[in-house]
């Protein structure tokens, strides 16, 4: 008996100090090797974690949400919404227009926080509704047909397109997403985002403005998402109402497998970075043992459920429905 | 002695309103939008645009029938599409098909219903015995469900049926409506019996009305919780073989927009999110009035590419207002 | 006329407090028992422990000759005994009938198929015993307040009954949320159904206990001190039993009493909010003001309001002469306004976060450097006020859930104490469930505090709590300042004076 409580409560520690990602980084990273070397070289790499740039950038801002114990249905198709949009006006209206994405992005995050804040709505009821908005949105504006942006106007390009080996896109990223998990942890206003998702009630009697603090989350998540899009733009060069939604799993999925709680208030954008990429490799792993594109969606949903079912903290949860 | 009182003519007639659970509201509303597209086409008012108007709405009604139970218990199930896309598959498959030998004929339709179930109990296992919220565990499941479907695909052509029985199931009518509409018919007296009639259905607005009170009273939450999906998982599964009996094939869009039709439909319809209270027949008029709706939209020349705005925008109104109701200070929601 | 419960020495802790102490008490056959006491003295927590709500430390009961345990309301109720709580436990979205027959459907359910028709027809009988002419199928929602609690008698009596062991029905403060004719009906009731129905009745009006009971057990601080019968009593002589003798002075640090400065620092006029109307009042700067009340009393939300957690209706606040308008929590701290909730484990610390996140969460800015978390600051601040105020903890990183409640109570009175500009510091009992130690200590650290010049608004726990610790003393009831006691060492009101407006 004593055995079991001791390894148990090192597992929670490891998992609270959130090495548990690292290591299944590592021997995820073994096993592929083992599997097929020839998969797994520098170059291929590099590749891969470009290709991973924008679900970062997704999943970074998923993670802001879940960090004031929320979720946003909607984070991918307004990623493919806003991709959209962006293509369209840059093609329409050069690169002055992205001040008109920004208000955009920013207008979206704003109305989900008040909606859901104002009117008391839960986050997953609100992000459902806006989830079909941005799809039929997405939809209307490029006209059920691909929009392809012109080449001048692929800004990002270059960051997917380097000739150097590493992998820029993702750098670039990585320096934003870091940058603001730095902020998260180091500032009082991120402090308070984790302690709106930990405790609100508490929050708000410390004298904190918690419904300030949920709305930038929200328009936070929103640029996130946004910055996703111009990555899409770059990367892929065309734009269609559907090409970010197969995001909304691996996303969710990098943020728990990464150790940020459902629940709320526990994790980090560092943790982020590290789910990634796992799911990233998990993409690579899944391709070469030859699982079809169509079904690896079926992966990531099985990889939440058993990320949060070994994950739960039993003494937070109380109703589930 | 002294007695309270609350009867007379007036309680009796209260009485009787709240003991039917009518959905007045959904009622009216459905006529107002009714009305308003009668303006724009008066053969909207006819007979014959019921028929086709319910043949329309009867593979969504389906579907709501199971969802209404789900949400009745402050839960949700968003994998009604990846569901509908494995059932449709399945059915397809085993019915007489020009891709295999198989020719189960009508048994196919319940095979279907029996994948909708057993990705139900999935579901529902997932989320009252490892406590994963039922959001994310049925968009899981939504996706589990597409990606079975792409399997049972696979990289062949789409399978056509050629069973006559199925093809004539989706194309005959019977006293006028199509027999597709028959089949919503009797799921929804079904469940309108499993509402008031069976411990299901009454327990599922004691559970959505306080899980709390519900656990004192003795009633075993979680099976009814995972119950519900299971049922809701066996209705997409049947909406998914109707498709196939309709389409004439099995695709795994079978349940393209069915999502965010259904989910609209039933708050329209005015069952709450938070659960504990509307039910069977303000869900099937929710779906009247989002038909009417879409008509409406076409009559006004509006792009089919408006719907699913629409549709996210009836969920956030109808949402917002009914929750103004129950805003409380300090209290908070997640 | 045989004993139907027996409850042998139960004993019941809630951390370091003494809910119940060796309490004995009788229930017989066909009578109706009276409980009275002050908050706190046990009676709610004597009641949910028969109910099989709360599981006693130690003790049992006897019935039918046979000693018997709860393991949980399922337990009681097979037992026969039935509880009708304070907070409504009626779904408002179902009918009168299946609200009732909750959980006991019996033969009304076969197969899981349900008979609308039975279940009405049983309601409706036990509608008829507690004269409640209301259709069964009504949904619940549309009936009154009172109505309402007529019918979570009905269904306790149909729980009790259900068991089909002698029946006993405990009442928690039934009447007070029902009018007069309402009382009157339900008295009726009780007096029709003791015959066959046990009654345990709960009530903090002593007239309404008089008259209904017929035994009445008096509890004071955990312990069952008297026990009379209500012809035998007048209420002053109750009072005076559930008050008890005074407690030593010095807990209270009565020596570190400081005299109040003549200005106003709070001065709050006809300030309405939810649950309060028409409060006016005024607070010296350094004056130590305490307010008594029951539960419905409006004190809580009284805080509250002028903290901002909650809107006002209507009034002025005056701070420091200044106009100060109710905004929301940001403001009230802006203005130097701290405030210490009642439930300290929701409300007042974050428990998943460290001793020094907790303790720099209201004023943040005093530990940082260009706008970001300054490691060294953090620190010394940290550590500086776990030596003033004495708080054990291995550190400023230790997770506060570690820490016992009179520490996490000192993290949160730091938080507060951390802003210099601290005027006014507004408290709801703030030393409930802390251990004697920890009290006394909070109560000098006030001391301290006024003497400094800060005003404090005091929402006592107890009843010498609010009397020992304060310059003036207010008691609340129904929403309004009933009184006000000028209160001095040596010069204290009288507390059955105080109790009387309270109640």
């Amino acid at each position: 008996m004593k055995a079991k409580i001791k390894s148990s409560r090192s597992f929670s520690t490891i998992q609270e100090r959130g090495f548990a990602p690292v290591i299944v980084l590592a021997v995820l990273f073994v096993i592929l090797y083992a599997i097929s070397p020839d998969s797994i070289t520098p170059k291929s790499m590099s590749a891969m974690l470009d290709q991973a740039a924008v679900l970062l950038l997704l999943a970074a801002g998923q993670c802001l949400i879940i960090l004031m114990g929320r979720i946003d249905l909607a984070n991918a198709a307004m990623c493919s919404a806003f991709t959209v949009v962006t293509a369209v006006c840059l093609n329409k209206w050069g690169m002055k227009s992205l001040v008109l994405t920004v208000i955009v992005a920013v207008v979206v995050g704003a109305l989900q926080a008040v909606l859901h804040s104002f009117f008391q709505v839960p986050s997953f009821v609100i992000t459902l509704g806006f989830f079909g908005i941005a799809g039929g949105t997405a939809l209307v504006i490029s006209e059920a047909s691909t929009v392809l942006v012109e080449e001048k106007m692929r800004f990002t390009k270059p960051l997917f397109f380097a000739t150097s080996p590493l992998p820029i896109a993702f750098i670039a990223a990585l320096a934003i997403v870091g940058l603001v998990g730095i902020a998260i942890v180091k500032t009082p206003w991120g402090r308070a985002l984790r302690a709106v998702g930990l405790n609100q009630r508490a929050t708000t009697y410390s004298g904190i403005n918690t419904f300030l603090v949920v709305t930038s989350g929200f328009i936070l998540s929103n640029l996130f998402i946004l910055l996703g899009a111009y990555g899409n733009v770059g990367q892929l060069g065309t734009a269609s109402a559907r090409i970010a939604d197969s995001y909304l799993l691996p996303g969710i999925a990098a943020v728990v497998v990464g150790g940020t709680s459902i629940a709320g208030g526990i994790g980090g954008l560092g943790r982020t970075i590290w789910g990634v990429m796992i799911i990233a490799l998990l993409r690579i792993g899944l391709d070469i043992i030859h699982v079809p594109q169509n079904v690896q969606p079926v992966v990531y949903g099985l990889v939440i459920i058993v990320a949060i079912a070994i994950t739960v903290d039993r003494k937070r949860v109380t109703v589930v429905a | 002695m002294e007695k309270m009182t609350n009867s007379g003519k007036l309680g009796s007639f209260k009485a009787i309103i709240s003991r039917g659970n009518l959905p007045i509201p959904a009622l009216l509303s459905l006529l107002i939008v009714s009305a308003f597209t009668a303006t724009r086409s008066p053969e909207f008012l006819t007979f014959d645009n019921f028929v086709q108007i319910s043949d329309q709405a009867s593979v969504t009604i389906i579907l709501v029938c199971g969802l209404t139970f789900v949400i009745l218990m402050g839960s949700i199930d968003l994998s009604v599409q990846g569901v509908m896309a494995s059932a449709s598959m399945a059915t397809a498959l085993l019915v007489g098909n020009d891709r295999n030998q198989n020719n189960w004929g009508y048994w196919s339709i319940p095979a279907g219903m029996v994948v909708g179930a057993l990705i139900g109990l999935i579901a529902g296992l997932a989320v009252t015995r490892l406590r994963i919220p039922s959001f994310l565990v049925t968009m899981a499941t939504w996706n589990i469900g597409l990606g079975l479907a792409y399997v049972l695909f696979g990289n062949t052509s789409q399978p056509s049926v050629k069973d006559k029985g199925m093809l004539a199931l989706g194309l005959e009518t019977f006293l006028g409506f199509s027999k597709a509409t028959w089949i919503a018919l009797v799921v929804v007296l079904f469940c309108m019996w499993l509402q008031t009639r069976t411990k299901f259905g009454r327990y599922a607005y004691v559970i959505g009305g306080s899980e709390e009170i519900a656990k004192l009273s003795g009633i075993n939450v979680k099976s009814f919780r995972a119950l519900s999906l299971v049922l809701s998982g066996a209705l997409s599964g049947l909406a998914g073989s109707v498709i196939v009996a309709k389409s004439g094939i099995g695709a795994v869009q079978a349940g393209e927009g069915q999502l965010f039709l259904g989910i609209a439909a039933v708050v329209i319809g005015g069952t709450l999110l938070s659960g504990g209270r509307g039910g069977i027949l303000h869900s099937v008029v929710g779906v009247y009035i989002m038909i009417t709706i879409s008509v409406a939209m076409i009559l006004l020349d509006v792009s089919d590419f408006y719907q699913q705005i629409v549709q996210g925008s009836v969920v956030l109104l109808v949402v917002s207002s009914t929750a103004w109701r129950q805003r409380r200070p300090l209290r908070t929601v997640v | 006329m045989g004993i139907r419960v027996k409850v042998e020495d139960v004993s019941m802790s809630f951390g370091v407090v003494h809910a119940l102490k060796g309490v004995s008490i009788e229930i017989n056959d066909g009578e109706v028992v009276g409980l009275v006491g002050e908050n706190g003295a046990g009676k709610s927590t004597l009641l949910k422990v028969l109910s099989g709500t709360n599981q006693p430390d130690s003790g049992h009961f006897i019935l039918n000759g046979k000693k018997e345990k709860f393991a949980s309301v399922a337990d009681a109720t097979r037992a026969g005994i039935s509880m009708v709580y304070q907070e409504q436990s009626l779904l408002p979205n179902i009918s009168v009938a299946e609200n009732i027959l909750l959980g006991i459907e019996g033969e009304a359910i076969k197969l899981g198929t349900y008979s609308p028709r039975k279940v009405r027809k049983v309601a409706a009988e036990y509608l008829r015993r507690v004269n409640l002419d209301v259709d069964p199928r009504t949904r619940t929602e549309d009936l009154s307040f009172g109505t309402r609690q007529m019918i979570e008698v009905a269904k306790a009596l149909a729980v009790a009954e259900f068991s089909g062991k002698p029946p006993v029905v405990l009442l928690d403060e039934p009447t007070s949320v029902l009018e007069r004719k309402e009382i009157k009906v339900l008295f009726d009731v009780v007096r029709s159904i003791k015959k066959e129905t046990s009654v345990v009745f709960i009530s903090h009006r002593l007239e309404e206990v008089l008259e209904i009971s017929d035994r009445v057990y008096v509890m004071r601080d955990g312990e069952v001190v008297s026990e009379v019968k209500p012809n035998q009593v007048s209420v002053d002589e109750l009072f005076a039993l559930m008050v008890g003798r005074d407690l030593t002075q010095s807990y209270f640090r009565e020596e570190l009493t400081n005299v109040p400065e003549s200005s106003n620092r709070l001065e709050v006029k006809n300030l309405s909010g939810d649950g309060f109307k028409d409060v006016s009042f005024e607070m010296k700067k350094g004056e130590i003001v305490s307010f008594l009340g029951l539960q419905d009393s409006g004190r809580e939300n009284l805080a509250r309001v002028i903290f901002g957690a909650l809107p006002g209706k209507s009034g002025k606040i005056l701070l420091d002469g200044e106009r100060y308008k109710v905004k929301n929590t940001t403001h009230a701290v802006k203005c130097g306004i701290g405030y210490i909730p009642s439930e300290r484990k929701t409300d007042g610390v974050v428990l998943a976060m460290s001793v020094a996140e907790n303790l720099t969460m209201s004023h943040p800015d005093e530990v940082t450097t260009l706008r970001l978390f300054n490691k060294g600051k953090m620190n010394r601040v940290v550590l500086s006020w776990i030596d003033r105020l004495g708080i054990k903890t291995p550190g400023g990183d230790t997770p506060i859930r570690s820490l016992s409640g009179g520490n996490q109570q000192k993290v949160v009175l730091a938080k507060w104490l951390m802003d210099e500009n601290l005027r006014l510091l507004i408290l709801d009992t703030p030393t409930r469930g802390l251990d004697v130690g920890a009290k006394t200590e909070i109560y000098a650290i006030l001391r301290d505090l006024a003497a400094k010049g800060i005003s404090i608004l005091f929402l006592a726990d107890a009843l010498e709590e609010g009397i020992f610790m304060s310059h003036r003393v207010f008691t609340m009831k129904d929403g309004k300042i009933s009184a006000e006691f000028p209160s001095a060492p040596g010069a204290r009101p009288e507390r059955t004076d105080v109790v009387e407006r309270m109640l």
